[in-house]
């Protein structure tokens, strides 16, 4: 994923062009977001993002919501 | 930019944040000055701390850099669980809260979650400190987020405490790079 596919996909959730609004008061920038979750090929699957998270960087809830919404699957 | 700085935008939407918090105040709203006096906001990554408040409402209580105050043991007592972190510093410092709603602005710049807790020490009862703490925040802070911590959403941030206490414990596995800053500011 670069850039704007974040923000294509995530787009309920993106703030000021730059920020995804990831729940619970807390929002990330896009360039942080892409460091982490970048390699992951586009369209992305929830199973695909959780391979990165790995249940440590905290975005499991904000990516079971966004497939949830039907976000990707 | 590195990921583990808090950028321009990130602290100007802070302030915006926080503008929205103190409404009720008009001319002295707070909001993002030049510190060299030229007209022109400096915000610059190489010097967010460079950055001040405006307003009679709003004071700036303290601005913890990078690994500043990811302590084994705070002025206030509370021991610092984890031992993962690269580094470590004691502040023996405290928040004085006394006089302002305090508020906290945190960013994790780490790859990993960290557990925040926001500690409050009661209020000075007489001359005497009470020697206890309360919990006023406790959660995870994802990789990368930022957050604004404030009475709003945590009714517990309030007047009736005396001194703020920040603590983190890291995730597992521990985050290798990057880092974790604090902005403590309070409303008059």
């Amino acid at each position: 994923m670069i850039a704007e596919d974040v923000k294509t996909i995530f787009k309920p959730y993106v703030l000021s062009e730059d920020y995804l609004d990831i729940g619970n008061g807390q929002f990330v920038s896009i360039d942080f977001f892409i460091d982490l979750f970048g390699n992951v090929s586009t369209p992305p699957t929830f199973d695909d993002l959780m391979s990165v998270d790995c249940g440590t960087r905290g975005y499991a809830e904000f990516f079971a919501r966004c497939k949830s919404e039907g976000l990707f699957n | 930019m590195a990921n583990d700085e808090i950028s321009m935008q990130q602290l100007y939407d802070a302030w915006k944040t926080l503008e929205d918090w103190v409404k009720g105040s008009s001319t002295d709203k707070p909001k993002v000055v030049n510190v060299n006096g030229s007209g022109t906001e400096i915000f610059t990554d190489e010097t967010p701390g460079a950055v001040k408040l405006a307003g009679r409402y709003v004071k700036e209580l303290k601005f913890m850099e990078t690994n500043f105050w990811i302590g084994k043991t705070s002025h206030l007592g509370y021991i610092h669980s984890g031992s993962n972190f690269p580094n470590t510093y004691s502040d023996t410092t405290p928040i004085d809260c006394r006089h302002f709603e305090p508020s906290v602005f945190l960013k994790n710049g780490y790859d990993q979650h960290v557990n925040v807790t926001i500690y409050g020490h009661l209020r000075p009862s007489g001359s005497q400190i009470e020697d206890r703490l309360v919990v006023v925040a406790q959660e995870p802070l994802a990789a990368g987020a930022s957050k604004f911590y404030n009475k709003d959403s945590y009714p517990l941030f309030s007047a009736s405490i005396f001194g703020l206490c920040i603590a983190v414990t890291s995730s597992s596995p521990a985050p290798t790079t990057g880092t974790l800053r604090a902005l403590v500011i309070g409303r008059v």
